[in-house]
């Protein structure tokens, strides 16, 4: 009788471990070959290059003044911006910054007609009759202007701008300063006009510019 | 009393019953999806996101066509929710019944209480993640009635949808989506690149794509995480939550592809574009570690070559104006439309294939013997039976009219472009959301509309052809009667119609592979007939009623136009030529040209051609 129950003890122990023994080698299996993959890291942080304005335009023109903005004595404020802009022709146009003289960045916001306050660069957008788009830029005190229309419609060219000097003014606001340049003529096509008002804008339609 | 015996038996039983148990599950897994997938024959795809999933730019868009006081008050047009958006491209097999569902035949409508619909789409242009469950203003600023109308509509949140869905008493099987671009503000990004110029502001897009990658890290990724868990808690664990990645927006080359966007302002944005995508790669795969079945499917290796700008681009130019059913009509700054840089209706069928492609893998993962549908979708039916072997010779290529791109492959679909201003539009003339194609050859030519699809309905193929006025002047109709005859006609007068043709309509034909005329005005030309056989043709006769001095005439009206259409031609793609020409055409007529414009418009064939005849 003893016997018997020890050898259903036995028989019993051992389906036991038979069992455990199983159920490691189902918990190996599925381990191995059903466990999801480990947690993402997500510390990983992505970052965009940000441009080294000095190279850049030693690349790609010819550097013919660095002028710091607080040494420069051409910066208009908001008033002055808003009449340079309508004794152009500019009339009843919005004018946008988006810097402060600290170089600091913000989303558009429109100038007041009567405020003494500077800003390095002002633009605003002009439509001509043609329905041609022009963004009218103010960079310290000197006025370009960037043919949306003509630029948007030409492949394969260099982008084309209109000053009223041979030499580019382009602000570099982490820096602080102004350069003045004569870009490399794959950078950029300047052609050069007396003024640049709404009446020579009015006449430099996109076949007129393709002329040039 | 049981004694030891019966115990040590009932228990060596027990143990032995588990080991066999465990023995067998270990051999037979349980499937890991806790819940039963859909039946087969109740397929379901709910296609959520942003403009980049709404289909934007791409016309039509659902209810574009009603009168604007109605259209702001539809949710399909304030969300620009397309009939050519990608997710109503994609399909899903039942190999039992046969039945291959094609979602954009099969969207749900609210006003019908459809019951029977296998697409829920609520994608919108605009959309953040935040939208997903809070309501979107969608603003418009639009001239209504001869007042200016400046206000907004709300979108419902997105995934109310779901809601309908199991009132329906269905599942989702797949949820579609683009989600995240918005709430990183891509869209201001592409302004300021196209409307600033670089040379002179070099470190501020850079600046600004650095904050918005700043951003991405802090809280967009983490919003977007949310958002993909709280898709897949509301839909329900038999969900498969796909996410689909974003394009490079530009060309990667080095050279002046677009004057607009300098090689600087390209990298920058593609490079950002590539961090993004990499971050929701990263996102999903989180979500997958988490046990949520959201899967991420990038479609930049689809777009390659095929970015803005480029020859056989995907994506959209820059529009500085609006198109006609843009939502912000009027207003000051900034002016581009919202059609710009989004996917085109190539771009469509791009992002279609790759998510297909991951619904393919995924079904075949649930049903090994899954077959997935082999062809690009017909648009003309929500469920067809596979056909059985044309009789006659088959085509051996598609004639799918969304997938033709006439200016470049025309020849290789068997046409034959004789002049330069060619062009095409798309225009559903029959209201079935089923577009006609429209090719303009020659000078001043209005569209012939051509085949724009097929389906095959109790084992028989049919074809749509319709009819339309050449060079506004008489119309010219394509058509194959039976199968086996086809008529191929130039400048044919009303009076010279053999009886049997019924006029001027629109027709569906029985058993025909395919019918299209290739001829323009006086260049009519069909030296490419020979080419039809090669698409089941046999080719029985030709009409040509001999009108050349009529036709004369009418090119002579349009010869003094035809510098400033060419010139328009050539820096505008084919959908502004279109629309120029179509006003154009409309200025040049001073007695009937309203009648003209109101009957092309509505797509009255008759009465436009009759206007228009009446003013030659």
């Amino acid at each position: 009788m003893e016997k018997k129950s020890t050898r259903v003890l036995l028989t019993t122990l051992v389906c036991v471990v038979c069992v455990a023994l199983i159920a490691v080698v189902i918990a190996i299996f599925y381990y191995f070959i059903y466990s999801p993959p480990m947690p993402e890291d997500n510390t990983d942080t992505y970052g965009i290059e940000e441009i080294n304005a000095e190279e850049y335009f030693q690349e790609k023109s010819t550097v013919v003044s660095v002028t710091p903005i607080n040494d420069s004595k051409d910066i208009h404020n908001e008033k002055d911006a808003t009449e340079n802009f309508s004794g152009r022709g500019f009339d009843n146009l919005s004018i946008i910054t988006n810097y402060d003289m600290d170089g600091e960045y913000y989303d558009d916001v429109e100038i007041s007609t009567d405020s003494s306050k500077k800003h390095p660069f002002y633009k605003t957008i002009y439509i001509s009759s043609t329905n041609e788009i022009w963004v009218i830029m103010e960079i310290n005190g000197f006025v370009f202007a960037n043919p949306i229309s003509y630029n948007e419609q030409s492949q394969g060219k260099a982008p084309v701008l209109i000053s009223e000097t041979e030499t580019i003014i382009s602000y570099a606001n982490q820096s602080g300063v102004f350069y003045e340049t004569i870009p490399n003529d794959d950078e950029v096509t300047v052609i050069t006009v007396d003024r640049i008002d709404a009446e020579t804008l009015e006449k430099l339609t996109v076949e007129e510019i393709d002329k040039l | 009393m049981m004694n030891k015996k019966t115990v040590s038996r009932l228990c060596a039983r027990i143990l032995s019953f588990i080991l066999v148990f465990l023995i067998y599950v270990s051999i037979f897994p349980v499937p890991v999806s806790t819940k039963a997938a859909n039946t087969s024959s109740d397929r379901v795809i709910v296609g959520l996101g942003d403009s980049f999933s709404s289909g934007e730019g791409i016309e039509e868009f659902y209810d574009q066509n009603l009168p604007i006081e109605q259209k702001i008050n539809s949710q399909d047009w304030l969300a620009h929710r397309s009939t050519k958006a990608w997710s109503g491209k994609l399909t899903l097999n039942d190999n039992d019944s046969g039945i291959c569902y094609i979602m954009n035949l099969s969207k749900y409508d609210e006003n019908k209480s459809d019951k029977e619909a296998h697409w829920y789409f609520v994608a919108s242009s605009g959309a953040e993640t935040v939208h997903l469950d809070s309501k979107q203003p969608q603003e418009y600023h639009l001239e209504i009635n001869g007042k200016i109308c400046e206000d907004s509509g709300y979108i419902t949140n997105q995934l109310a949808i779901f809601e309908t869905v199991e009132k329906n008493n269905q599942k989702a099987d797949y949820v579609t989506l683009t989600l995240g671009g918005n709430d990183l503000g891509f869209k201001e990004i592409i302004e300021t690149a196209a409307m600033d110029f670089t040379f002179t502001e070099p470190e501020k897009l850079n600046s600004r794509l650095a904050e918005k990658v700043n951003q991405l890290n802090t809280t967009t990724a983490g919003n977007l995480e949310s958002a993909y868990k709280k898709i897949s808690d509301t839909a329900g664990k038999q969900a498969n939550i796909i996410v689909a990645g974003y394009p490079k927006l530009f060309s990667s080359s080095k050279l002046h592809v677009n004057a607009l966007f300098s090689y600087e302002e390209r990298t920058a944005i593609n490079n950002a574009i590539v961090l993004f995508n990499e971050k929701l790669a990263a996102i999903v795969k989180n979500c997958q570690t988490n046990g949520y079945p959201v899967h991420f499917v990038p479609v930049a290796d689809e777009f390659k070559d095929h970015e803005a700008y480029t020859p056989d681009a995907y994506i959209n130019r820059v529009y500085l104006f609006p198109n006609a059913q843009d939502l912000k009509q009027i207003g000051k700054f900034p002016i581009s439309s919202a059609y710009s840089i989004h996917p085109n209706e190539k771009g469509a069928e791009a992002y279609a294939r790759c998510v297909q492609a991951k619904i393919d893998e995924l079904e075949k993962e649930k049903n090994p013997d899954y077959i997935p549908p082999n062809t690009s979708p017909p648009q003309t039916t929500m469920i067809f039976t596979q056909p059985p072997p044309l009789t006659s010779p088959q085509p051996t290529k598609s004639w799918d009219s969304a997938a033709i791109d006439l200016l470049c492959n025309a020849p290789d679909y068997g046409f034959e472009i004789n002049d330069v201003n060619i062009g095409y539009e798309l225009i559903d003339v029959t209201g079935d959301n089923i577009p006609e194609i429209f090719f303009c050859t020659g000078l001043g030519a209005t569209c012939i509309p051509a085949i724009s699809g097929y389906f095959y309905y109790n084992g028989s193929r049919y074809v749509k052809g319709t009819v339309s006025g050449n060079n506004g002047y008489f119309p010219i109709l394509p058509f194959q009667n039976g199968g086996k005859t086809i008529y191929l006609t130039n400048h044919l007068a009303p009076e010279d119609l053999p009886e049997e043709i019924p006029g001027y309509a629109s027709y569906w034909y029985k058993d025909v592979t395919v019918c299209q005329l290739n001829c323009s005005g006086s260049n009519a030309n069909f030296t490419t007939v020979a080419d039809y056989s090669e698409y089941g043709y046999q080719i029985e006769k030709l009409y040509y009623s001999g009108e050349e001095d009529k036709i004369a005439q009418a090119e002579e009206l349009w010869k003094s136009y035809c510098n400033e259409i060419e010139n328009f031609h050539y820096r505008y793609p084919p959908d502004e030529y279109q629309n120029y020409v179509l006003q154009n055409f409309v200025t040049l007529d001073t007695c009937s040209a309203e009648a003209y414009k109101a009957a092309f418009t509505r797509f009255d064939i008759e009465e436009a051609v009759f206007h228009y005849v009446s003013y030659c």
